[in-house]
C-alpha cells in the first residue's frame, strides 16, 4: 500500500480514529488527568461511562465507517486537538517561552501536590478552628444568627483587593465554586477584616483566614462585585473578622470547591 | 501575561463545556438509534395522542418524566418526529424536558437555597412557551418541520458502509430494490424504516449503533463550534459589560436573555450562576434561567442542521418573546420590582 491510499485509508476512518482517541483522552482525564480542571469530581462515573461508550462507537467506526468525513467534523477536530494542547500547558509552556515567567492564574497540569486529609480542627493561638469552604460559610451567613454563625472558623481562598476596601482594612477572600463544570464556576467568598495593625495581604495570595463571622456595619451590607469577575458571590450580610492570616502551600487542585456539606466534617 | 491566561481560560472553558455536554449528547444519540432501529412507526401513531392540546400535553408530561439536558434531546426529537410523534408533543417535549425534569427542579432549588419561588416559575415560563410552540406545531405535519434529507447521502438500512466498494451481491440485494419507500427525513446516515425490513435483533442492533453514530457525529462538531463561542465571551468579554445591565429592569430582561444564550450553560448548572447574579432583579435571573435551556448557541445551530427555516424562525422568537413579556410583567408585580 503506497502512502496516498494508506492517507486516503486513515481520512475515511478520521471519524472513527477520531472518537477513539477523544474516549482515550477522556478515559486518562477519569483515572489519571487533571479532571477537576473542566468538571466537578463528582462527574467522574457519568465521563467514564461516555468513553467507554465512545471507544465502542468510534472502535466499530474505525472497523466499518459510517459516514465520509468532511471537512467541518475535520475542523472540529482539530479544534479540540488544539483546545487541549493549550489547556494541558500549552499556554502555560508558551508563557514561559515568552516572558520566562509562566501565569500562575491556571492550573498546573503537572506535579501537583497531593492533597492532604484535614485535621477536625486547626488550633492557633490556643483557639480551635473549623476548618470549612467559604461556599459552605456563605450559607451559615445567609442563614443569620444561631450557633453555626458564632463559631470560630479557618477557611482558605485567593485575595482579592480594591482601594476602596482598602480604605477599611478589608480585602476579600474567595475561592471558585465548580457546580458541574468549569464554565460554569463562580466565585463565593467573603469581605475579611484584618486583625488591628496586620498588613493587607497582597492580590492574588493563596492564604487561609482564621476568625469569626460578624455582622456587616449598617449601610455597607450590599452586594460587593469582585472585580474581574463576572459571577461571583460576596456575602452582604457578614464580614469575616480575621484573628489570624497565613499564606499557605497552594495546589491548583483546591483552587475550586467541589463539595459542600451542610454539617461537619466541612469540605474545607 | 492576562493574553494568554485568557486564551488558557477559554480552552479550558471550551473543553469543559464540551466534556460536559458530551454524555448526554451520546446517551441522545444512542435513543435516537434505539428509537430509530427499535420503535415502528405504526405503534408511535397508535398510541399516541392526535389532537393539539393532548399531544402538547402529553409533551410537557414526557418532559417532566425525562431529566436530561437540552443538548441530548434536538436530535432525539427529529428522531422521535420521524417515527409519526405528533409534532405538537415532540416540540414541546424538546423545550420543556431540559427544565421541568425533576433534577433541574431540584438544581435550581439548592442554587437558590431552598426557595421554591424561581423555580416554581421557571417551570412555569418554560411550559407556557414550550406549550405555545407544541400548539402551534400540532397544526401541521412533521414531515413539513425536518429537514429532508436532500440526496446527500445515499441510504438503506443493510448496515453496511456506502461509498464503500464492495459490490452489492445478489444475498445482499436490497429489497423492493427501486420500489421501496425514499427516507423523508434524516441526516448521514438516515435509512429506511427497519420495520419495513424486518429485520434481526442482530441487525437491528447495527442499525441502532450507525444511527446513534451518525447522529452524534452530525451534532458533536456543532458543540465543540457552540462551546468555542461560548467560551470566548466568558474568557475575553470583560466583567464591566456585564455588570452594566443590573441597574435598569428593561435593561436586564433582555440583557440576561442574551446573555443566556450567549454563554451556552448546562440546564442542570445555570441556576447557580444565575443565582451568583444577586445584583440583579429577581425577574431578570428568571429570564436568564428560562431562555437558556430554551435558546441557546449550541441548540441554534443544532435546530439549523434539523429543522427547516420556518421552526428554527419560530423557536428563536416565541420562547424570547414569551420569557421577556412574562419576566417584564413579573418585574410589576415582583415587590419592588424585584430589585
Amino acid at each position: 500500500m503506497n502512502v496516498r491510499a494508506g492517507v486516503a485509508v486513515l481520512w475515511r476512518r478520521l471519524d472513527g480514529l477520531a472518537m477513539t482517541a477523544l474516549a482515550g483522552f477522556l478515559g486518562w482525564l477519569v483515572l489519571a488527568g487533571n479532571y477537576w480542571m473542566y468538571l466537578n469530581p463528582r462527574f467522574k462515573p457519568v465521563t467514564g461511562a461516555a468513553a467507554v461508550v465512545l471507544a465502542v462507537l468510534g472502535l466499530y467506526a474505525v472497523w466499518r465507517p459510517v459516514t465520509r468525513p468532511s471537512l467541518g467534523r475535520g475542523l472540529c477536530y482539530l479544534a479540540l486537538t488544539v483546545m487541549i494542547c493549550l489547556s494541558e500547558g500549552g499556554t502555560q509552556a508558551l508563557s514561559r517561552v515568552m516572558d520566562s515567567e509562566p501565569f500562575a492564574a491556571c492550573p498546573v497540569p503537572f506535579d501537583q501536590p497531593a492533597a492532604t486529609s484535614v485535621p477536625s480542627r486547626l488550633t492557633v493561638g490556643g483557639t480551635d478552628y473549623v476548618p470549612i469552604n467559604t461556599g459552605e460559610l456563605y450559607d451559615i451567613a445567609a442563614n443569620g444568627h444561631g450557633p453555626a454563625f458564632d463559631r470560630p472558623y479557618a477557611m482558605r481562598g485567593f485575595a482579592s483587593r480594591d482601594p476602596a476596601l482598602d480604605a477599611k482594612g478589608e480585602f476579600v477572600l474567595y475561592r471558585l465554586a465548580v457546580w458541574c463544570c468549569f464554565a460554569d464556576a463562580t466565585a463565593v467568598g467573603f469581605r475579611v477584616k484584618v486583625p488591628a495593625g496586620a498588613p493587607l495581604p497582597a492580590a492574588g495570595t493563596w492564604l487561609v483566614a482564621y476568625g469569626r463571622l460578624v455582622d456587616a456595619p449598617p449601610g455597607e451590607d450590599k452586594e460587593y462585585a469582585l472585580p474581574k469577575m463576572a459571577f461571583s458571590s460576596i456575602a452582604p450580610l457578614a464580614l469575616f473578622a480575621a484573628e489570624h492570616l497565613e499564606t499557605a502551600a497552594f495546589s491548583p487542585e483546591e483552587a475550586a470547591m467541589f463539595a459542600w456539606h451542610e454539617k461537619e466534617p466541612y469540605a474545607f | 501575561m492576562p493574553t494568554l491566561a485568557n486564551l488558557d481560560l477559554f480552552a479550558q472553558a471550551t473543553l469543559a463545556i464540551v466534556f460536559e455536554a458530551l454524555p448526554f449528547l451520546l446517551l441522545g444519540s444512542v435513543a435516537s438509534g434505539l428509537v430509530e432501529a427499535f420503535v415502528p412507526r405504526e405503534k408511535v401513531e397508535r398510541y399516541l395522542p392526535k389532537g393539539r392540546l393532548p399531544a402538547t400535553l402529553f409533551g410537557l408530561a414526557l418532559g417532566a418524566a425525562t431529566p436530561c439536558c437540552e443538548c441530548g434531546v434536538v436530535f432525539l426529537t427529529r428522531r422521535l418526529l420521524a417515527k409519526g410523534v405528533p409534532p405538537g408533543a415532540g416540540l414541546a417535549f424538546m423545550l420543556a424536558a431540559p427544565v421541568v425534569n425533576p433534577v433541574s427542579i431540584a438544581a435550581t432549588l439548592v442554587a437558590f437555597r431552598g426557595d421554591p419561588t424561581m423555580a416554581v416559575w421557571r417551570c412555569v415560563v418554560v411550559a407556557l412557551a414550550a406549550g405555545i410552540v407544541g400548539y402551534w406545531a400540532g397544526g401541521r405535519r412533521g414531515e413539513t418541520l425536518i429537514k429532508p434529507l436532500l440526496g446527500l447521502e445515499p441510504t438503506c438500512a443493510c448496515g453496511h458502509d456506502h461509498g464503500h466498494d464492495h459490490p452489492h451481491g445478489p444475498a445482499h440485494a436490497h429489497p423492493g430494490n427501486g420500489a421501496a419507500p425514499k427516507p423523508l427525513f434524516g441526516s448521514l446516515a438516515e435509512a429506511l424504516p427497519v420495520a419495513v425490513l424486518h429485520p434481526s435483533l442482530a441487525k437491528r442492533t447495527e442499525t441502532a449503533l450507525r444511527h446513534a453514530m451518525a447522529d452524534f457525529l452530525d451534532m458533536a462538531k456543532v458543540l465543540v463550534f457552540g462551546a468555542m463561542v461560548a467560551a470566548a465571551f466568558k474568557a475575553f468579554v470583560p466583567t464591566p459589560v456585564i455588570l452594566a445591565l443590573e441597574e435598569h429592569l428593561w435593561l436586564a430582561i433582555p440583557g440576561l436573555m442574551v446573555l443566556a444564550v450567549i454563554l451556552s450553560l448546562c440546564s442542570q448548572a445555570d441556576a447557580f450562576v444565575a443565582a451568583s447574579f444577586t445584583s440583579f432583579p429577581e425577574p431578570a435571573r428568571l429570564a436568564f434561567l428560562a431562555m437558556g435551556p430554551m435558546l441557546d448557541l449550541k441548540l441554534f445551530l443544532m435546530w439549523r442542521q434539523v429543522f427547516t427555516p420556518r421552526l428554527v424562525r419560530v423557536l428563536l422568537v416565541v420562547p424570547a418573546a414569551v420569557v421577556f413579556a412574562a419576566c417584564a410583567v413579573l418585574g410589576f408585580l415582583w415587590p419592588g420590582g424585584g430589585a
